[in-house]
């Protein structure tokens, strides 16, 4: 491994960075004693998040592989819709950005 | 709180033996039926610093020579035994044979696609189609990257495989990882180099050969 | 199973070099996950374990391909 190619500008290397740390740096769920209600709105929304997530992939999937009628793509695309509308309107009656929807997974990884 | 720590998985055993892991442990092989589990037993799981994941790496890049399929693991994949270990791959066996299968023989290049503004998503939906199928090929083109459709072509067949993934944060617009045969890299970055004037107003930077990290996952 | 504090995540990305970004993307961000994994916790007490490998291989079955 060598990078042999021409170094890539510091703007370039700190957008790199953020986003990097945005993706690793995600904390262990627990619930605030302060807000309870909210922790758990927070954990129950990351969890629904992250199967709208797979759904949405095999969606795409079943799509670009014409294994859906015209119907069945209409029917899937507005659940769908209505999922990702459903869990931002919920998140943002609890104060949570998509960021805080984003549950440390695996050993140290991001869960979406 | 020590335990069996995960390096990766291979498709088959190394021709010689696999030598020591980032603690100085004798490595060892799980077989899960079929993927074979290279592990280690450990104290504890090292914390991720410079010096610990460029170690993790390199122990797994001196396996190339002697394994055709190598998924690395996560850093910092701990599990309590190996009984754990096999439970936990247990239902994803099939699919972790079908990703060893995928990556054989290859190798990761590592490109990040820059540039101030994204490509615009060409609307190509045919007129009539409803809300839902429009969302769908929304979602869809969110997930592409076409801003390097030209070096696509120059390369042709070289690439294995993709994933691509935007992150719209710029100058970085997204990440695209190729799956190419070992042995390639340098035919790629040729490739990438002569493709540069193609691809304006977007640039390419381009790290790699890489164990084929990315990969792991189907499409 | 340990998770890296914010200040960690800091110290390992604090470089300019772009291979070593890269590293730190294929070994943190990517690779195999071999069971989605997180503690739960109530007033500083980890109480349940939650292994989400078993939630992914069931929505697997529930929406894969039946033709």
């Amino acid at each position: 491994m060598s990078a042999r190619r021409p170094p890539i500008e510091v703007r370039q290397i700190e957008s790199l960075r953020a986003e990097l740390e945005r993706q690793a740096g995600a904390p262990r769920w627990n619930a605030d004693p302060e807000d309870v209600q909210r922790s758990v709105a927070q954990l129950v929304l990351t969890l629904v998040e992250f199967l709208r997530q797979l759904l949405e992939r095999q969606a795409i999937r079943r799509m670009e592989r014409d294994s859906l009628t015209a119907e069945e793509t209409e029917d899937i695309g507005v659940a769908l819709m209505r999922l990702e509308e459903t869990v931002r309107d919920l998140a943002g009656r609890f104060g949570l950005s998509s960021e805080d929807l984003n549950l440390d997974l695996g050993p140290l990884g991001r869960l979406l | 709180m020590s335990g069996v720590y995960l390096y990766a998985l291979l498709g088959g055993a190394p021709a010689d033996t696999p030598g020591v892991g980032v603690c100085d442990e004798p490595l060892r092989l799980v077989d899960l039926g079929g993927p074979l589990a290279l592990v280690g037993d450990v104290a504890a799981a090292l914390p991720p610093s410079p010096a610990t994941l460029t170690a993790q790496d390199a122990l797994l890049r001196r396996l190339v020579p002697a394994v055709e399929a190598i998924l690395p693991a996560r850093f910092g994949t701990l599990l309590a035994d190996d009984a754990a270990l096999v439970e936990a791959l247990g239902p994803r066996c099939r699919e972790l044979a079908q990703a060893l299968a995928r990556v054989a023989g290859c190798e990761q290049m590592t490109l990040r696609v820059w540039g101030e503004q994204a490509a615009a998503a060409p609307e190509a939906e045919s007129a009539g189609a409803g809300p839902g199928a429009r969302y769908l090929a929304a979602r869809r083109r969110a997930r592409q990257v076409p801003e390097v459709e030209a070096l696509r072509q120059r390369l042709g067949g070289l690439v294995r495989a993709e994933r691509a993934e935007r992150h719209d944060r710029p100058p970085l617009l997204a990440t695209v990882q190729h799956l190419v045969a070992r042995g390639e890299s340098a035919r790629y970055l040729a490739e990438v180099d002569a493709a540069g004037p193609a691809l304006h107003p977007w640039r390419v930077t381009v790290t790699g050969p890489w164990l084929p990290y990315a990969f792991g996952e189907a499409a | 199973m340990t998770t890296p504090s914010r200040a960690t995540a800091r110290e390992v990305l604090d470089t300019t070099d772009s291979s070593l970004l890269d590293l730190v993307d294929n070994l943190l961000n990517r690779g195999v996950v071999i069971s989605g994994e997180v503690m739960l916790g109530l007033a500083g007490v980890d109480l349940v374990y939650l292994r989400v490998s078993a939630l992914l291989c069931a929505a697997d079955r529930v929406i894969g391909e039946r033709r």
